[in-house]
């Protein structure tokens, strides 16, 4: 950025580290704040330290949270014998949107990805075990992402939970609401078809 | 190339990776036949209900229609001629299937046409999918017959120094000099290794049968153990990096013989 003065070139590089921007949309977001009044780019400077200084792992389900073990892990409403594993906290917020699941979490921060080097010793999947151990677990839910890393992940997973008591179970699979079935691939049809229930 | 005139062309494609990029889009790196291996932006396919998304799933053998685009070519359209379902779903294939996918990936270059390793690939997940052949039989034979197509064939049948024909014994291999040595040019050359008749034998076996689906043996298992190394060792020296899928084989071999046993 030839002709640009330091403080905004120094933001510019700072916005496109971040995840999906590229370098025209970091100079727009920087040309916002150029503009913007003092407060909004303070309020912004303050959210983002405040949620790095706030925000911590939880020890139990590796949810990002505020306080630990996190408010899902320590209600005593939810079901403590199912645990639903996922791949990222998004995942989480996700499946709480559907007010179903009334069971605990557990966050592996990312998938299988042999090709990116990305094995088990990369995901919280010691602490997985770890969890079935204290025995009050009756049910783990695998909800990985449905695509090949995700079927990888919930595979050896469910090699791992074997010796352990419990039911394991994989998400339903099938056509998405609003979907359409002359598009559909094949896998998917046939596990819509092998997953077909009476109405 | 028609395909570099036209807006709009048609290929066959292997998925070998892929990316998330941006809100809802990927990055999908497939192999051609016609086009060789290639980056292609594949829009909104994180959507739920994108149209596409499952016919681009990795190591789905599909038809596409790709846009010549400004940067990245995109994915307009796909449709699965085979999606090898029976690797996806099975935790020991889909470790190999990485494998194969890593090394197709890392031996071609982007744009760079190889039909008969196209077929290759394409042969080899689908006796995957079967289960006819031990899959670490497949993925040996698909290293050996990668090393000769993209021009490191190992020599295995006659001594790469003195040329006489190699019988069982003390022979050596080199990796580094990319083949057999017989036992007295073996004791001359410091960069071999001695190597076991059996496992001579397999890859020797291997590297001439022209179609995986004429592999008729079963190896024991020191011996597939000991052609695994032997042939990483030599991907990993001409490759000059580490092959990563190889640990996550490892690994699931590990789990799956731990608890059978």
């Amino acid at each position: 950025m030839r002709g640009s003065i330091q403080p905004v070139v120094r933001l510019v590089e700072a916005f496109a580290r971040l995840p999906g921007i590229g370098p025209k949309t970091a100079q727009r977001l920087a040309f916002f704040l150029v503009r913007a009044p003092p407060e909004t780019a303070r309020e912004l400077a303050e959210a983002i330290v405040r949620m790095k200084e706030a925000v911590i792992f939880c020890s139990s389900c590796f949810n990002i949270t505020a306080i630990d073990p996190c408010a899902t892990c320590t209600d005593p409403h939810r079901d403590r014998s199912t645990i639903c594993v996922v791949e990222e906290p998004l995942d989480v917020l996700a499946l709480e949107r559907t007010r179903g699941y009334r069971g605990l979490y557990h966050v592996l921060h990312g998938a299988l990805s042999p090709m990116e080097g990305i094995g088990p010793d990369d995901l919280k999947i010691a602490s997985l075990l770890e969890r079935m151990k204290r025995g009050d677990v009756h049910e783990v839910i695998l909800a990985t992402n449905p695509n090949v890393e995700g079927d990888t992940t919930a595979g050896y997973l469910a090699q791992l939970l074997r010796p352990h008591s419990v039911q394991v179970t994989r998400i339903g699979r099938g056509l998405p609401v609003g979907g359409d079935l002359e598009y559909a691939d094949e896998v998917t049809l046939a596990q819509a078809m092998e997953n077909r229930r009476a109405v | 190339m028609l395909a570099q005139r036209t807006r709009v062309y048609a290929a066959e494609a292997i998925t070998l990776k892929r990316m998330d990029f941006g809100e809802v889009d990927r990055i999908i790196t497939v192999f051609t036949p016609e086009h060789g291996k290639m980056r292609l932006l594949a829009k909104g396919v994180r959507r739920s209900t994108s149209r596409m998304a499952g016919h681009l799933e990795l190591f789905a053998h599909s038809h596409v229609m790709i846009a010549r685009g400004r940067d990245l070519h995109l994915t307009t359209q796909a449709s699965t001629i085979e999606p090898f379902r029976e690797v996806r779903e099975d935790l020991q294939k889909s470790s190999y299937a990485y494998h194969l996918a890593e090394l197709v990936d890392a031996f071609l270059q982007d744009w760079d046409p190889h039909r008969g390793v196209f077929i290759l690939l394409r042969d080899a997940l689908a006796a995957l999918a079967e289960v006819v052949i031990a899959a670490d039989v497949i993925a040996r034979h698909f290293e050996l017959h990668l090393l000769d197509a993209v021009g490191f064939r190992p020599q295995l049948t006659s001594c790469l120094s003195c040329a006489t024909e190699i019988r069982p014994g003390d022979n050596g291999y080199s990796v580094a000099l990319g083949g057999i040595f017989c036992p007295q040019c073996a004791a001359q050359e410091p960069s071999t290794s001695p190597i076991a008749d059996d496992t001579l034998k397999v890859l020797r076996y291997l590297q001439r049968t022209q179609s995986v689906r004429g592999i008729t043996i079963r190896t024991p298992a020191a011996v597939s153990l000991d052609s695994e190394r032997w042939l990483r060792r030599h991907l990993e020296f001409v490759l000059e990096r580490r092959l990563r899928a190889v640990e996550f084989v490892r690994h699931v071999a590990e789990t799956l013989n731990g608890y059978r046993t």
